[in-house]
């Protein structure tokens, strides 16, 4: 943990609170839906599927697989060259969302399309905590 | 829109590339101008102006909403002018705007489209298409950028396909043929598949050469009815076609990242056109990063799923080949102009359709697609075009 933390933080909505509250707590949580049982990620203010309002938030269980990735080289946006190279990466998550986040503790060459992948919960500040994936051996 | 209601008349365009001492007023002025010219009218027939939204050129866009191009440009009979926005803007949304006015009794509208990335740092741009392209939220704080969403797109489709990294790199080599022969593109020196793969890692597997150049640059283009445009120039070029999808946001909420939405969008065009893939001259595809032209040309219906890459490689596409793509030498190679790369396609559409294209001209040219979308390939707009109305 930094206390000069430089780079953007999640600017949350409303609704989204909940999601970021859940990650300090080193929790990850998704929002679901309690008329339809869909679950949105990125949450909206309404269930996307059927507009219900009504949802609660369910822990998931952090496991996923690598759908696409990509390392980062050069090109970043400037707070992030320091930290090239870097990999990006969309996870499909158990619970069936896709998000995008970060692979870490993995080299480039290991990380494939398709690895099995589990939340690592990265304290970016005190009050920030970032959903980050490694890979699982 | 009915088949061949609404046509294209006149088209201009500044060069494109990195002009610093080149404001946006001017880059408008200068294409409105050969628009003007082009289509051999009195600039008083015009009226309605629409300009087009530029990317982080803030100050510009607060001046096109303020009423500046009819004022500049001299429209003394302009009933509406405004500054449109969207993805698709670029080419389609504009001139869905346009026709929305000629439906509501305007006669001729103009359509300009202005851009600047000289005012800004690398840093500047960096950061400001990580902002535009990237989501505050779920994105950005990871450290997200285009070429990194260029690069996964690349990577899947690869993946699923067994399309070669070579291949991808092939259609950039293509583009800059295509460069070659345009006098306004921003690339004058040929580029080799071995200069492309041999460049710079950006993003795995994008070097340097697979992602597009920003630039300074601006088209525009003037559309009327087809029944006035037959007694205004030899060679309207009419709208036969349209399909539009939208698809997402953020490239995580896409359906399917290696196809996006262009099948539905392309076959709707066709359908309303009456023709197809194999009538077509020409397919002038906003890619921006060369998986996307794949992708795309697949869906226009040219290739099967995953070909594309090796008839990319073979040289199909290029000046002279069986089916030429992006003439213009698109994002890649002529430039990118933030919102206006469609426009630019679309301007390249009707002079090739006019028989104005000069050495980039396909001889006999009479129907070709052309598609934009925006955002972070949020959308896909198709038209098809001719120089008839079948």
């Amino acid at each position: 943990m930094s206390t000069e933390y430089n780079k953007p933080l999640p600017v949350p909505q409303k609704w989204s609170q909940e999601f970021w509250k859940g990650t300090k707590d080193h929790k990850f949580l998704l929002k679901k839906c309690k008329d339809c049982g869909n679950i949105d990620h990125p949450p909206y203010y309404y269930c996307t599927e059927c507009m219900s309002l009504e949802h609660e938030w369910v822990e998931a269980s952090g496991k996923g697989t690598i759908y696409t990735y990509s390392t980062t080289y050069m090109g970043a946006p400037p707070v992030f060259t320091k930290e090239q190279p870097f990999t990006l990466a969309m996870i499909d998550l158990a619970e069936g969302p896709r998000m995008l986040s970060r692979i870490v503790d993995a080299g480039p060459e290991e990380i494939k399309i398709g690895a099995d992948v589990e939340v690592v919960f990265e304290d970016v500040t005190e009050d920030t905590t970032l959903v980050m994936f490694r890979l699982v051996k | 829109m009915s088949k061949g209601q609404f046509a294209i008349i006149g088209t201009g365009e500044v060069p494109c590339g990195w002009y610093p001492d080149r404001s946006h007023l001017e880059i408008a002025s200068m294409a409105a101008y050969l628009a003007i010219k082009d289509a051999g009218i009195n600039k008083d027939d015009i009226d309605g102006v629409l300009g087009q939204m530029s990317i982080m050129g803030n100050d510009w866009n607060t001046e096109v909403t303020f009423g500046r191009l009819p004022e500049a440009l001299g429209i003394k009979n302009c009933k509406t002018t405004a500054l449109v926005s969207s993805g698709g803007a670029s080419s389609h949304s504009i001139r869905k705007a346009a026709e929305g006015l000629l439906i509501s009794g305007h006669d001729m509208v103009l359509c300009v489209h202005s851009q600047r990335f000289s005012e800004f740092t690398p840093g500047q741009l960096a950061e400001g298409f990580a902002k535009a392209g990237c989501d505050p939220e779920w994105e950005i704080p990871y450290g997200m950028s285009f070429n990194a969403l260029g690069a996964m797109v690349t990577q899947r489709y690869c993946y699923e396909t067994g399309t070669t990294v070579e291949q991808v790199g092939s259609v950039c080599v293509a583009a800059r043929k295509w460069a070659l022969l345009q006098d306004n593109a921003m690339n004058k020196k040929d580029l080799t598949l071995e200069q492309v793969m041999g460049s710079r890692m950006v993003s795995t597997p994008l070097t340097a050469f697979m992602c597009n150049v920003l630039a300074d640059g601006g088209s525009a283009f003037i559309m009327t009815t087809a029944e006035r445009a037959k007694k205004l120039v030899d060679k309207p070029v009419y709208i036969l076609g349209e399909g539009s999808r939208y698809s997402h946001r953020n490239l995580t909420k896409a359906k399917d990242l290696t196809r996006i939405v262009t099948k539905p969008a392309a076959d709707e065009a066709y359908n309303k056109s009456g023709l197809g893939p194999e009538d077509m001259d020409i397919a002038q595809i906003y890619a921006s990063y060369p998986v996307f032209t794949l992708m795309i040309f697949e869906d226009m219906g040219f290739c099967k799923r995953g070909e594309a890459g090796k008839y990319f490689m073979d040289g199909n596409t290029m000046p002279g080949g069986k089916m030429p793509v992006c003439t213009n030498g698109e994002a890649l190679s002529f430039g990118h102009t933030g919102t206006g790369v469609g426009t630019a396609l679309l301007v390249e559409s009707v002079r090739q359709l006019q028989g104005k294209a000069g050495r980039a001209q396909v001889p006999g040219a009479r129907f070709l697609i052309e598609d934009c979308g925006g955002g972070a390939f949020m959308d896909v707009h198709c038209a098809v075009l001719g120089n008839e109305i079948p």
